[in-house]
């Protein structure tokens, strides 16, 4: 497949997950694995509804950043440990390069927001005079931004995006067209979350949108599955590094995939709930489609939002099906990362340009029977080698965002 | 611990300082302590030592001795 003009080369991958603390790791669980091991019962969600959530464990943090630590938030720590790894995979060297050429967008759903939450109690705790100076800086949703470009020290354009849980795929979309305007050559793009908050998950647990599958919380997200009962989160980082094609080419730098299009619409619905009708989803699908001038026939694998909520899986396959018929392979990977927000659609891009790499669609782990309202062939079991050119990521947040990635083999 | 011997314990932890960076005539802005990180080591000395320096007179251009100095004063008076 000829890459379309306007598509942008992915050079490098970062990623922090609970699979993994490495793309490499993350992907080799992802695809090998059959239940995900790191889902655990945080103190800070003890005796809610839903007190479990997928967690990075065994990441010496502190040792890994030294000073950067102190002054940034969980999210933005993972953050940073993700483009490091990315900017390293993509063979550039911080100290050498065009800088103010070099852009970041992090997207974040909630941001520092577990800082926030316990400064707030320390404050209720013990007053105002015992209250750190620095909960602006790290509870902000440019936290983790504004971190990746000091540690990096990139000193393009920076931005923070947050569209819920499609704020990861929104952020590599804005950097896709950065990139074409010129804005950039190099952006390091993706989500970063981190969210612990009891008041986030007690209030997500009275909206029932949350798994309550507690005697077994490592089979509670169950993507497209008959029995599934709601999402479970998850923290996490993914970024990618995206680079003009000829920026690419001229520096010789290994393409892993290529990223040729990109599309959002709102649903302008609800706060909450997906338009049951799916048309915007439909419609970001469409777009980015358009986008890539590529037609749904292109279109080999989707790694699917896939949240495991009873609503999420059935109108966003519904829409999937609209638009590609059956054929395409679709996954979610959510089962071995968690729902982690809005660094969704950073990991899930990153595994996107991976599958493409390596001509093989993760699994659906946990996915036993497949609900009969899903029209499409869901991956469950095994990973599946396929030939693949051409590859979708799709995003569905709270608020009615809808964002797309098309991706192509390099 | 004399109360000097305390904050210098302190600051070289907090900010992952080598022992002999920290030189009397050395201001803080140089071990890369800026207005931020101060007002964070002012909260953690008033907890450990439980003083108030609320009105201690000190900016990220104070030195190591300028520092240690306004704190041990505070101590001896508390």
């Amino acid at each position: 497949m000829r890459a379309a003009a306007g598509a942008v080369a992915v050079t490098g991958i970062g990623m922090v997950t609970a699979a993994g603390h490495t793309a490499k790791q993350t992907w080799v669980e992802v695809t090998s694995a059959t239940a995900p091991s790191s889902v655990r019962r945080p103190d800070t969600l003890r005796d809610l509804p839903c007190d479990f959530m997928y967690t990075v464990e065994g990441l010496d943090l502190d040792a890994r950043l030294g000073p950067t630590a102190r002054l940034t938030s969980r999210f933005a720590q993972l953050a940073v440990i993700a483009a490091r790894e990315a900017v390293a995979d993509a063979g550039l060297d911080p100290n050498t390069w065009d800088s103010a050429r070099v852009a970041v967008v992090v997207g974040t759903a909630h941001g520092g927001l577990d800082y926030y939450d316990e400064q707030q109690a320390v404050l209720t705790a013990r007053g105002a005079r015992r209250v750190a100076p620095k909960v602006a800086p790290l509870s902000v949703n440019s936290n983790a931004a504004s971190s990746v470009c000091q540690d990096l020290g990139a000193r393009g354009p920076s931005l923070a995006v947050s569209t819920a849980c499609a704020s990861g795929t929104d952020a590599i979309g804005t950097a896709l067209g950065w990139l074409r305007a010129g804005r950039c050559d190099i952006a390091v793009a993706g989500g970063a979350e981190s969210l612990s908050s009891r008041l986030v998950y007690a209030s997500t647990c009275q909206m029932r949108a949350l798994s309550t599958r507690v005697d077994d919380p490592a089979a509670a997200c169950r993507p497209f599955d008959v029995d599934r009962d709601g999402f479970v989160t998850g923290e996490g980082a993914g970024l990618l590094v995206l680079e003009n094609a000829e920026h690419a080419r001229a520096r010789g730098a290994t393409v892993r995939a290529r990223l040729a299009g990109y599309g959002s619409s709102n649903d302008a619905f609800s706060p909450v709930a997906p338009d049951e009708r799916g048309a915007g989803v439909e419609a970001a699908l469409r777009t980015a489609l358009a986008d890539a001038g590529l037609a749904p026939g292109d279109v080999g694998h989707v790694n699917a939002h896939g949240t495991s909520t009873v609503i999420n899986d059935l109108v966003e396959s519904a829409a999937l099906y609209r638009v590609f018929g059956d054929r395409p392979l679709v996954t979610s990977t959510k089962a071995m990362t968690g729902h982690t927000l809005g660094a969704a659609g950073g990991i899930e891009a990153a595994l996107t340009a991976l599958a493409l790499e390596e001509q093989l669609v993760p699994p659906t782990v946990n996915l036993e029977v497949q609900d009969p309202g899903v029209p499409m062939e869901v991956v469950a079991g095994t990973a599946r080698p396929a030939r693949l050119e051409c590859a979708a990521s799709s995003s569905l947040g709270f608020g009615g965002h809808n964002a797309v990635l098309v991706l192509t083999r390099a | 611990m004399d109360t000097a011997e305390h904050v210098t314990t302190l600051l070289t932890g907090m900010f992952r300082l080598p022992p002999d960076s920290v030189l009397p005539d050395v201001p803080l802005y140089r071990l890369k302590i800026d207005s931020l990180a101060l007002e964070e080591f002012r909260l953690v000395l008033e907890d450990e030592l439980r003083l108030d320096l609320e009105d201690a007179p000190l900016s990220s251009r104070s030195t190591v001795g300028q520092l240690l100095a306004t704190v041990c004063e505070k101590a001896a008076v508390a």
